[in-house]
């Protein structure tokens, strides 16, 4: 085990200082992955389907949004939501060293839902819209121009309020492999040499 | 002991840091035009404690005075009974009564807003009534300047509702909801965490 992350600590070391630093303002980040979470209030757990964008301001600074498009339910049959559907938009503090990146972010975001009326033995149910709040914290490994490994860990708070007060304290997990980009026109950007 | 006396020391170093005037500060910061999104936290009213969510521009007139032009939309769990929807659209008025901008910037403010308030029976949607209305609201708050372009805002205020409230009544088993016959001086405290981006200048004082 100790040796499996001397292993894993000397790559991320060797990653994070290969090349130039690739964290500078107006850097864009897009990433992608299957989300799953759990409701740590009822223990429901789910799948989401997670689209990311960040821009930095500053190499300490971005603002990030978030998508979540719901999958379902995975530890029932029929899901409790016929679809729970999330946007957040905020911003992170990031506290750089070489090209490793760990953040903490809070978001402000709405949920769009609708419960399945046959779960709760409703004739119908209404779609609606729920204020939510969110903290993430990240990890962000820029190992090339184009793309860098991701973990972040979000903790939602929020409330449907539709037909059914279910309550959302989710813990949604996304990790991969992400796409950056330096937008800003090479033209602007200082001379190096 | 000596565990404590070095929290001491950190706390009145970074105590320190937070008020020594920002090196970025600039001369003139009137004309700033800012974007931020918002989340709300409501507490201590009759309907109970809820979450919103908004967004805001803020325009600096002087070093001094800042405005703030928001928009919230917050739900409300009521006792498990209604839903309780309020829109906000509404300003306030900033002031900052340190003399230099620094790293952590205290404020005083006040404001108005208009307020449309819509409760639903949660279970039974058919019932439902809303009500156009006005509020003004004052409060304080801080902004943690992260760098030169961002700032955290954390700001309590008390808003007051300046028309009738809506509530619930209960009888044999069926839910109405009615309108107070009078206003009352009742609101509630809304605690507001803020993410504010620099935009541009609109204006440049010579």
């Amino acid at each position: 085990m100790a040796k499996k992350l001397s292993i894993l600590t000397l790559l991320f070391s060797y990653f994070s200082c290969l090349g130039q630093p690739y964290i500078e303002p107006f850097l864009l980040g897009l990433r992608s992955s299957i989300s799953p979470s759990l409701n740590i209030y009822d223990s429901r757990a789910f799948a989401y389907l997670h689209g990311n964008m960040e821009i930095y301001i500053q190499p300490t600074n971005s603002v990030l949004s978030d998508i979540y498009y719901y999958l379902g339910e995975l530890n029932s049959e029929v899901g409790s939501f016929a679809f729970n559907h999330a946007l957040f938009v905020g911003g992170a503090y990031h506290f750089v060293l070489n090209n490793n990146d760990l953040f903490l972010a809070l978001q402000s975001g709405i949920s769009y839902t609708k419960v399945n009326p046959i779960v709760f033995g409703l004739s119908s149910s209404q779609s609606g819209i729920n204020p939510l709040f969110s903290t993430t914290i990240g990890y962000n490994l820029y190992f090339h121009k184009f793309f860098h490994f991701f973990a972040h860990v979000k903790l939602i708070f929020g409330e449907h309020n539709f037909n059914i007060p279910i309550k959302f304290w989710d813990i949604r997990l996304s990790a991969g492999l992400g796409f950056n980009l330096n937008i800003k026109s090479p033209k602007n950007k200082p001379d190096k040499t | 002991m000596k565990l404590q006396k070095f929290t001491h020391i950190v706390s009145i170093v970074f105590l320190t840091s937070l008020l020594t005037p920002l090196n970025y500060a600039q001369n003139n910061t009137s004309g700033y035009l800012f974007a931020g999104i918002r989340s709300t936290f409501n507490v201590f009213s009759s309907d109970g404690t809820g979450l919103g969510s908004g967004g805001q521009l803020r325009l600096q007139l002087s070093e001094r005075v800042n405005t703030e032009w928001y928009a919230d939309y917050i739900s409300i769990n009521v006792q498990n009974v209604l839903r309780s929807i309020y829109y906000h659209i509404g300003w306030s008025v900033l002031y900052y009564y340190l003399n230099k901008p620094t790293k952590l910037q205290p404020y005083i403010l006040a404001g108005h807003c208009f307020d449309y308030n819509r409760k639903t029976v949660i279970h039974n949607p058919e019932i439902t009534r809303s009500r156009w209305g006005s509020a003004v609201q004052i409060g304080t708050g801080s902004h943690l300047n992260l760098s030169q372009y961002t700032d955290l805002s954390l700001t309590i205020q008390y808003m007051i509702h300046l028309t009738k409230e809506l509530d619930y009544q209960r009888q044999n088993g069926t839910i109405t909801i009615i309108e107070h016959s009078h206003a009352f001086l009742e609101g509630h405290l809304l605690i507001t965490l803020s993410i504010n981006y620099k935009l541009f200048r609109i204006w440049q004082k010579n």
